[in-house]
C-alpha cells in the first residue's frame, strides 16, 4: 500500500514538474478551436493550469518558511506548504515515508546493494546545521542552502530535457544524481544526515511530543546517541547565529552583481538565495530564453534563471515564468506589470553597429522594439539608434534581431525598477 | 490631288478628338510599355477589390484554372487591424475567395513573420479570414519551406532561400500595407518580400535598398493590390503611430509603379525612396509617376 502510493506520488510529481497538464489542456483548447473553425490559435491570457507547476515544490514548509522570512512577506502559495508541516507535528516524517518522491528515489538507490547496513549513522548530523543556518541566515534575508529541499531537487531535474542535450544543460540534474550516488554509497545518509525538509519535519514532531512529555524527549535523544552536554537549545542558538552572520556577509557580496533576471524577480541580493533552482520558469518560458545559469553569476547564482536573448526575446504578449515560481522570487505580476518592468537595459555597441559603423540603413532594432525605446539620430545622413534608459524594459528584441556580425545592441543587466506604462496596442 | 473639302475635313476632326478626349485609356493601353495602375478610393473593401479587378480585366485574366495561387499579405506583426502594421483581413480573405471563384486549385498565404507568428497571425485576423475564405495560411518556420535559388541579374543578392509557394505557383500576388518605416522610410511592395526569405539579415549588413530591388529580379508577381486603406504615418513598421484613412486601394501590374505612387501618399517623392529608384534604374517597373497612369477609380 505504502509503496504503490509512493509510486503514484513520484509518478504525479513528474507530471507536475514537466508541466504536462497545462501542455495537454492547450493542445486540447487549440484543437478544438480548429474543429470550430477558428485558428487554433489560443491567447496567452487563457487559464490552462500553468500555475500548477508551482505545487509540488510549494509543498515543502522547510523552503517556503525560509523564504517568506527572507522575502518578510507572506502570499498564498505559503499556505500550501501547511498540510505538511502539520503533519509533521503530529506524525514526524509522515511524508517522507508517504510521499517523497527525492526520499523513495534515495531509498531504492540504496537497495542496490543491501549488504550494506545504515552506514549512515557515522556520519555528522549536518541537517540539524543546515536546518538552522537557513533559518538563522532567512532572517537577515538570505536563506542559505533552501535549493537543498528534496522537491525543488526532483522538480529541478526536469530541466534537463528543455534545452538540447550537452554537458552544460545536464547541470540542473546534478542534485538528483548525487542523491542517488550517495545513497548507494550510504544508504539513508541523504534522508537522516543531510536533508533539511526532512530534519525539519522530525524536530517539529519532537517539539510537539517535548510539549506533552519532556521526557519523552530526552529518552529519544539518549535514543539516537547524542551527546547530552550540547542540547538541541544551544545548538539551535549558535547554528541561527552563525547563519545570520554568514548571511548577511553572503547578501553583500553576491548582492553587487547584475545578471539580467526575469520580470518580477525580487532584488539580486536575496534572489540567489530565495531562487531555489526548481526550474519552473525555465520550463515554462514558451520562448526559450530562461536558462539555468552555470556560474556566469558567481558561484551563488549557480542554477539560477537568466535570460539569453539569442535568438529570442522576452515577448511582450507573455508572463508564464511570473505564475510559477513557488517561493515568490519571482513575484506574480500581471502582464502589464510585466511589461512595465525593465530587467536590464539595451546598449549599443557603435563600434559594431552597421549604421553607426558601415553606414548602412538598417535600423531592425528600432524596427522591432515593442516599446519606441530606439532614438534616432542622424549622423552623416545615416539614422542611427540610441537607447533611451527611460523606456527601455531590457526585452532583448534588438539584440535577437541585430543583423550585425557581432551583436552591437547587446542587453546589460540592472537592478529591476518599473518604468511609465508605454501603449502598445494603439487606441 | 484631291482635296478634302470642309465637311469631310469637319468629320475628321470630329473623330479625332473624340477619340484623343473620351478613349484616352485605350490608347494608353494600346501603348504597352506604360505602366497602368488602378487607384481605388472607397470604404467597402469588397465593392473596391470589384472594381480594380474589373479595370484589369478580371481576376480569371490572372488566375489559371486548376493551378495554386500564391497570396503575400504582410502579417509580420502583432497588431490589431486598426494598427494598420498588418494587411487587412478583409482584403486578404476578397482576393482568396475570388481566387477560389475563378478556379484556382488553391490559395496559399505563407508569411515569415518578425513577431511570434502565432500571435501575429491571431491578432490581425487574417489566419481566421484565410481559413474562412478556404485560403491555407501557414508561417515560414522550417527549412524545408524554402529552396536556394539564384539571383543572376542581382547586384549583391545573388543568392537567397525564397519561400518553395513564392516561387512555384500559378499566380503570384502581393499584397503588402503602405506604412513608415524606420530603416527605409517608407515599407510599400517590393520590400513585403523579405517576408518571402529565409535569412533577412543578410540584407540589412549589404545595402538593404540594393538587396530590396534585387529581390524583385527574380520575385515576380503578376498582380500587386497595396493597401492604403489606413497608412501609419509615425512609429512603423509596427506601431502603434499616428494614423491616416486614405481609404485607398492600388491594383498594378508593375510592382515598382504601384511603389512609387504609395510614396506620394506620405508625401514623398517616390525617388527619395532609395529601393524605388534603384528598381527603376535597374527596369524593375516604373517608378517615374509622369509616364505611369494612374486611373483613379470611385468604388
Amino acid at each position: 500500500m505504502r509503496l504503490t502510493i509512493r509510486i503514484i506520488f513520484l509518478l504525479l510529481a513528474a507530471v507536475f514538474a514537466l508541466q504536462v497538464i497545462p501542455r495537454v489542456v492547450e493542445r486540447k483548447l487549440e484543437s478544438e478551436s480548429l474543429r470550430n473553425g477558428g485558428t487554433g490559435i489560443i491567447s496567452s491570457d487563457t487559464v490552462t493550469g500553468r500555475s500548477l507547476a508551482l505545487l509540488l515544490p510549494a509543498l515543502s514548509p522547510f523552503s517556503g518558511i525560509a523564504s517568506a522570512a527572507a522575502r518578510q512577506s507572506l502570499g498564498w502559495v505559503f499556505l500550501l506548504g501547511l498540510p505538511v508541516f502539520i503533519m509533521a507535528i503530529l506524525k514526524g516524517r509522515w511524508f517522507c515515508f508517504h510521499l517523497c518522491p527525492t526520499g523513495f528515489i534515495a531509498e531504492l538507490a540504496g537497495k542496490l546493494r543491501p549488504e550494506v547496513k545504515s552506514r549512515f549513522v557515522s556520519m555528522p548530523r549536518f541537517n540539524e546545521l543546515l536546518l538552522f543556518l537557513a533559518l538563522g541566515s532567512a532572517l537577515f534575508g538570505y536563506p542559505l542552502f533552501i535549493w537543498l529541499d528534496p522537491l525543488c531537487i526532483f522538480n529541478g531535474f526536469f530541466s534537463v530535457w528543455h534545452t538540447p542535450v550537452t554537458m552544460v544543460s545536464l547541470l540542473p540534474a546534478i542534485g538528483l544524481i548525487l542523491i542517488v550516488a550517495l545513497s548507494i554509497y550510504r544508504p539513508n545518509a541523504w534522508c537522516y544526515r543531510i536533508c533539511p525538509l526532512g530534519i525539519s519535519q522530525e524536530l517539529l514532531g519532537k517539539a510537539w511530543r517535548h510539549i506533552h512529555s519532556r521526557k519523552e524527549l530526552a529518552s529519544t535523544q539518549v535514543e539516537e546517541g547524542h551527546k547530552p552536554e550540547l542540547g538541541l537549545g544551544r545548538r539551535l542558538f549558535i547554528s541561527l547565529i552563525a547563519g545570520g552572520v554568514t548571511g548577511l556577509a553572503a547578501r553583500n557580496i553576491v548582492g553587487k552583481q547584475y545578471s539580467i533576471r526575469p520580470p518580477g524577480a525580487i532584488a539580486e541580493d536575496k534572489f540567489t538565495a530565495v531562487c531555489i533552482r526548481c526550474g519552473n520558469c525555465v520550463r515554462a518560458c514558451p520562448k526559450k530564453i530562461i536558462f539555468p545559469d552555470t556560474g556566469q553569476s558567481g558561484i551563488a547564482g549557480i542554477l539560477t534563471p537568466v535570460l539569453r536573448f539569442d535568438p529570442e526575446y522576452c515577448a511582450e504578449w507573455c508572463n508564464e515564468c511570473t505564475k510559477v515560481c513557488p517561493t515568490g522570487a519571482i513575484s506574480r505580476i500581471s502582464l502589464q506589470a510585466k511589461n512595465n518592468i525593465a530587467m536590464g537595459t539595451a546598449v549599443v555597441a557603435k563600434q559594431h553597429c552597421l549604421a553607426w559603423e558601415n553606414g548602412q540603413s538598417c535600423m531592425v532594432c528600432d524596427e522591432y522594439c515593442p516599446y519606441h525605446a530606439i532614438k534616432v539620430i542622424k549622423n552623416d545622413e545615416v539614422l542611427c539608434p540610441e537607447v533611451d534608459p527611460e523606456i527601455c524594459r531590457g526585452c532583448g528584441f534588438c539584440q535577437a534581431g541585430c543583423p550585425a556580425e557581432t551583436k552591437a545592441i547587446v542587453v546589460q543587466g540592472k537592478p529591476q525598477r518599473t518604468l511609465p506604462h508605454v501603449n502598445l496596442q494603439g487606441t | 490631288m484631291k482635296s478634302i473639302d470642309r465637311r469631310q475635313f469637319l468629320k475628321a476632326t470630329a473623330v479625332i478628338s473624340t477619340v484623343a478626349t473620351v478613349l484616352p485609356d485605350v490608347s494608353n493601353a494600346a501603348d504597352s510599355s506604360k505602366a497602368v495602375i488602378y487607384v481605388v478610393h472607397g470604404r467597402d473593401i469588397t465593392k473596391m477589390v470589384a472594381a480594380g479587378m474589373e479595370k484589369l480585366g478580371g481576376w480569371a485574366k490572372f488566375v489559371k484554372k486548376g493551378q495554386k495561387v500564391t497570396l503575400k499579405p504582410n502579417v509580420a506583426w502583432i497588431s490589431k487591424p486598426e494598427q494598420g502594421a498588418d494587411t487587412d483581413p478583409v482584403l486578404v480573405s476578397e482576393c482568396v475567395k475570388a481566387c477560389k471563384t475563378a478556379g484556382a486549385s488553391e490559395v496559399v498565404v505563407p508569411e515569415k513573420s518578425v513577431n511570434d507568428w502565432k500571435q501575429s497571425f491571431g491578432s490581425s485576423g487574417v489566419l481566421e479570414a484565410v481559413n474562412r475564405a478556404g485560403g491555407r495560411m501557414y508561417a515560414l518556420t522550417e527549412d524545408k519551406y524554402f529552396r536556394k535559388t539564384d539571383f543572376p541579374d542581382a547586384k549583391i543578392l545573388k543568392q537567397a532561400d525564397v519561400a518553395i509557394d513564392v516561387l512555384d505557383t500559378g499566380c503570384l500576388v502581393n499584397m503588402p500595407i503602405a506604412k513608415s518605416h524606420s530603416g527605409t522610410t517608407l515599407t510599400l511592395g517590393m520590400k513585403n518580400w523579405m517576408g518571402s526569405v529565409k535569412d533577412r539579415q543578410f540584407w540589412h549588413r549589404n545595402k538593404l535598398h540594393q538587396c530590396i530591388a534585387d529581390c524583385c529580379t527574380v520575385i515576380k508577381p503578376v498582380l500587386t493590390i497595396m493597401d492604403a486603406t489606413r497608412i501609419m504615418l509615425t512609429k512603423g513598421p509596427r506601431g502603434p503611430g499616428e494614423m491616416e484613412r486614405p481609404d485607398l486601394l492600388i491594383f498594378g501590374t508593375d510592382p515598382v509603379a504601384v511603389d512609387a505612387y504609395s510614396a506620394t501618399l506620405f508625401k514623398k517623392e517616390p525617388f527619395s525612396i532609395e529601393y524605388i529608384k534603384i528598381a527603376h534604374d535597374m527596369g524593375l517597373g516604373c517608378g517615374d509617376l509622369s509616364h505611369v497612369d494612374v486611373v483613379k477609380i470611385e468604388a
